[in-house]
């Protein structure tokens, strides 16, 4: 489903030690990593690891400096920031019926555009009264389970989700998770988990993968997790045991 | 404030739309026996050098004036919007391309420029226009592009970008209505610069022609008779500067308006 081979990408230093220098500044180093078809990978990483240009590189929305990218298309993604991962002016209705045009033009179809957002609102445990409500008319949990459907609606064979439900409250969060792995079931979805917290990795995927300064230092297994041998990967296992 | 500006050039366009009702007199009828006749019932603004009288020569005057001004701005505004877009949101080659463009076009002096394309085209009213819109395009490339650059990377547009939309949709259902405040706010200021733009070439004899009635051309009649009928110059000269005020306090208006509204939700 998605291949990463050797990618590598720099972005160019903002405090440069020259007016016009050039220095960059390397995020990710010789990245490799595979995810099959129907699995949840979770991609685990403190802040600044790297872990969102992974996942920008991983859509397509960042072109690496090296190595080779082989994703399956349709893919879609659910970002961490939902304040801006709606068009404020959109209401409900017209921000999942663009996943759904995009849809009718990838399949040549027609679809009921009105029924299916019922369906889809449906499915995200959200009234058909939200459909002409306005971003700002919502809760954070409420607007992260419209991009929720938004993403379904395209139905792609894979979703990223950067942080996705980071920014919820801890009750929410188990809901949508709940959700995540209801509809993942419902439509033989491929995750690709990205987080900082190793309890919802743990709750949620089949496989984790550790990324630290931009290199994937172990993979395992989720029921292996008491096998890494990295130093990093059992440093921050450990933390998470140790504050329980 | 705003209502009150609104108001003003509401009233000045319809005066302009229904002149031939509104006006008391027909603006090119001239009476030479009555020149420069002070205010009167029948003439409330007084008569010119050739006594024509000059409410109605300044209500027709409008036409010319904001008319022309608008196709100005609507040139101006389109050019520039279509460049500042493509440069912001391709970024690029593209991008390169035409800010360099528009680097060596904000170089040039842009009162001369305009002098210096009518002079090689010809007077003439067209000319004028699109001189007009070839100085001041690059400026609201800039600007838009300056726009485009601080939405382009919200995630609501990368989200489209991700699961394969249209260009053409990013650029017309999510950026287009982004920065639509902002420039209606800049259209709204930059009125006031287009009707002074025409209102001086005029002055100057390289707009609009006598005998049509033009606020610019207006007061370049009176200028010659500053000396002996110093009032001639008041009613285009205060119509020109109220005008013109008017569309700067409406944008600066407009700015305030719509600016918290979009701090409100980022
Ligand atoms: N567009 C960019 N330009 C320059 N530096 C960037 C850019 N995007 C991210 N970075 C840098 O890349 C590093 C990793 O960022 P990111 O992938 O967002 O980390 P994470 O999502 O793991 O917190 C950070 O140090 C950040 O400053
Ligand atoms: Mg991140």
């Amino acid at each position: 489903m998605i291949r990463l081979n050797n990618v590598g990408v720099s972005f160019r230093k903002e405090n440069q030690k020259k007016i016009f220098g050039k220095e960059r500044q390397q995020i990710l180093v010789d990245v490799s990593m595979h995810v099959k078809e129907k699995e949840c990978l979770g991609i685990l990483g403190e802040s600044g690891s790297g872990k969102s240009t992974m996942g920008r590189v991983i859509c397509g929305l960042l072109k690496p400096d090296c190595g080779k990218v082989e994703v399956e298309k349709p893919i879609s993604i659910v970002f961490q920031d939902y304040t801006t991962s709606a068009n404020p002016r959109f209401t409900v209705k017209q921000i999942i019926s663009e996943s759904l045009i995009v849809r009718e033009r990838r399949e040549s179809i027609r679809l009921d555009r009105e029924k299916e957002i019922r369906k889809l609102l449906e499915l995200v445990g959200l009234s058909e009264e939200f459909s002409l409500r306005y971003p700002h008319e919502l809760s954070g949990g409420q607007l992260q389970r419209v991009c929720i459907a938004r993403a379904v609606a395209l139905q792609p064979k894979i979703i990223l989700f950067d942080e996705s439900i980071s920014s919820l409250d801890a009750y929410t969060q188990v809901q949508i998770m709940d959700l995540l792995k209801e509809i993942r079931k419902k439509y033989g979805l491929t995750y690709v988990f990205i987080t900082h917290d190793l309890s919802s990795v743990t709750y949620f995927c089949d496989r984790v993968l550790f990324l630290y300064q931009g290199q994937i230092v172990e993979t395992c297994e989720i029921a292996e997790l008491g096998k890494v041998k990295d130093e990093y990967a059992k440093k921050l296992l450990n933390s998470v045991v140790n504050l329980r | 404030m705003a209502v009150l500006m609104l108001g003003i050039i509401l009233g000045v366009i319809i005066a302009g739309i229904f002149a031939p009702v509104v006006a008391p007199h027909d603006p090119y009828k001239t009476d030479i026996l009555n020149k420069f006749a002070g205010f009167s019932m029948s003439y409330p603004l007084g008569t010119d050098h050739l006594g024509r009288c000059i409410l109605s020569r300044m209500i027709y005057g409008i036409r010319p004036t904001l008319f022309l001004s608008i196709l100005t701005m609507t040139g101006t505004i389109f050019l520039g919007m279509i460049m500042g877009l493509l440069a912001g949101y391709f970024r690029g080659f593209v991008d390169e391309v035409i800010m360099r463009i528009v680097d060596v076009m904000l170089s040039f002096p842009s009162q001369i420029m305009v002098f210096a394309i009518v002079a090689l085209l010809g007077v003439d009213i067209r000319n004028v226009i699109l001189a007009n819109v070839f100085i001041k395009w690059a400026w609201y490339a800039r600007m838009i592009r300056t726009n485009v650059m601080k939405y382009r990377d919200k995630n609501y547009i990368l989200y489209s970008k991700c699961i394969g939309n249209r260009e053409r949709y990013i650029l017309f259902r999510h950026l287009l209505p982004s920065i639509s405040s902002e420039l209606a706010v800049l259209a709204t200021l930059d009125m006031g610069w287009a009707i002074l733009n025409i209102s001086t070439l005029s002055f100057l004899k390289l707009g609009v022609q006598p005998p049509t009635p033009e606020w610019g051309a207006m007061l370049n009649e009176a200028k010659n008779v500053m000396t002996t009928n110093p009032v001639q110059m008041i009613a285009p000269g205060l119509a020109i500067v109220i005008l013109v005020a008017a569309f700067h306090f409406l944008g600066d208006a407009l700015r305030d308006a719509l600016d918290p509204k979009e701090a409100e939700y980022e």
